[in-house]
């Protein structure tokens, strides 16, 4: 047997024992889990409902425009008291407030994950003087961990129980609101990617094709259409 | 005999390739996948997302230059074990969770039917290992020997299988990063000034 042989049996067999270690951890816990919630399982399972051709019609996503709250309509109690929760300085609304994009994303979210970068530096480089706040659709662990992978600038409020997204009838991710100073929700919209959140903060020097994606208060959807 | 081992070398191998460059394509995502299942300590979860994919990669492209197959076919049979493991972890604990087995554009659901997918994946790698002798380094299919390049006992393929698993590696992450929003920067701003917002 060749040096290069040998060699690349080493390397080879440390990954192979390395992974039956894994392996093995994974096996115990699976043991472990499976003991425990046996009995939370079995009643789930009897819990399965198989939904008809025309309930799952009825939780379709609807159009976007339709998505997020009516236009003109003040900003939430429960992102004004976001401050007070959360320690982040006070929204707009309040005396001193500025214009304020609230962004909706969840963790496991591709288009979400994407747009970090673009709104870190939308803060980092001052492009944008309002404040950012991330409601994060997911419960505690899950923020923590999507927040140590993409580290953001900007305050977030982990929405455990989506209470704060369903409660404003979002249902896509990422969503973008945009407050003026005084409060109210003057545009909204997907946020896919950079240029789509600096069509939905105002900027003109974006192509038309994204601006007509935003329904804005100033241009109502039918004006433009 | 013969074919067989083809068959089922490039299966696996084209499988393994499918599911390893969405992944190298968009890593940090990969490791937000699996701290997210909850099955590995955060640490070790971290370190097992970062590794994956270019070690998928690696293991894909040994089974399909024909070279080490059996210790390549072990590897992967014990990477599917996990994915097995943590599906079904998963499963138990009620959690309706995204695969993310080909990258996380594609939305698929966990779920007996993924069970069962993985456990035919897990027999192809079990029937490559029993199939294929340890000996040659490198198959008679292989396309190193076929094309005359290396001789059967040649350590040649394996450094090249690495070279190129990093080369892929390394092109995916950067021709990734040049996405939509860096580019953007560099046309409309130097435009800090032009899109700032009052």
């Amino acid at each position: 047997m060749s040096t290069g042989w040998l060699i690349s049996y080493i390397i080879l067999w440390t990954i192979v024992v390395a992974l039956c270690i894994i392996v093995i951890g994974l096996l115990e816990r699976l043991g472990m889990l499976l003991h425990r919630d046996y009995e939370r399982m079995s009643t789930q399972m009897n819990e399965i409902i198989k939904l008809s051709a025309e309930e799952e019609q009825k939780v379709l996503v609807p159009p976007v425009s339709e998505d997020g709250p009516v236009l003109g309509s003040a900003i939430p109690e429960v992102l004004l008291n976001a401050h007070a929760n959360y320690g982040i300085k006070a929204l707009t609304g309040r005396s001193g407030g500025s214009v304020t994009l609230v962004v909706f994303m969840a963790p496991l979210c591709e288009s979400c994950q994407r747009i970090i970068d673009p709104l870190n530096h939308l803060i980092d480089e001052h492009i944008f003087d309002g404040q950012v706040l991330v409601i994060l659709r997911a419960d505690e662990i899950a923020c923590q961990a999507f927040l140590s992978v993409f580290p953001l600038h900007i305050p977030v409020i982990c929405d455990q129980d989506h209470t704060i997204s369903m409660g404003l009838n979002i249902h896509r991710n990422p969503f973008g609101l945009l407050y003026n100073s005084q409060g109210k929700l003057i545009r909204k919209g997907s946020i896919l990617d950079y240029e789509a959140i600096l069509a939905l903060l105002g900027d003109t020097s974006v192509s038309p094709a994204v601006q007509s994606s935003i329904y804005s208060l100033s241009e109502p959807r039918a004006a433009r259409s | 005999m013969k074919y067989l081992e083809i068959l089922l070398c490039f299966t696996l191998g084209v499988v393994f390739v499918a599911s390893s460059v969405p992944k190298l394509c968009h890593p940090r995502g990969f490791i937000l996948v699996v701290l997210e299942s909850r099955v590995l300590y955060p640490p070790i979860a971290r370190l097992y997302g970062w590794m994956l994919p270019p070690l998928e990669l690696f293991i894909a492209l040994l089974l399909l230059s024909g070279t080490m197959v059996p210790i390549a076919a072990s590897i992967a049979a014990l990477f599917i074990i996990s994915f097995i493991v943590a599906v079904s972890i998963n499963i138990a604990r009620g959690r309706d969770l995204d695969c993310h087995c080909f990258g996380t554009k594609i939305r698929r659901r966990t779920g007996c039917a993924l069970i069962l997918q993985d456990c035919l994946l897990l027999g192809i790698a079990v029937a490559i290992v029993l199939v294929v002798p340890i000996q040659p380094m490198l198959e008679s299919w292989s396309i190193f020997r076929v094309i005359g390049f290396w001789n059967k006992d040649s350590f040649m393929p394996f450094l090249v299988s690495l070279g190129l698993t990093g080369g892929i590696a390394l092109l995916l992450r950067s021709w990734k990063s040049r996405d939509s929003w860096s580019m953007k920067t560099r046309y409309l701003g130097q435009s800090g000034t032009d899109v700032k917002h009052s």
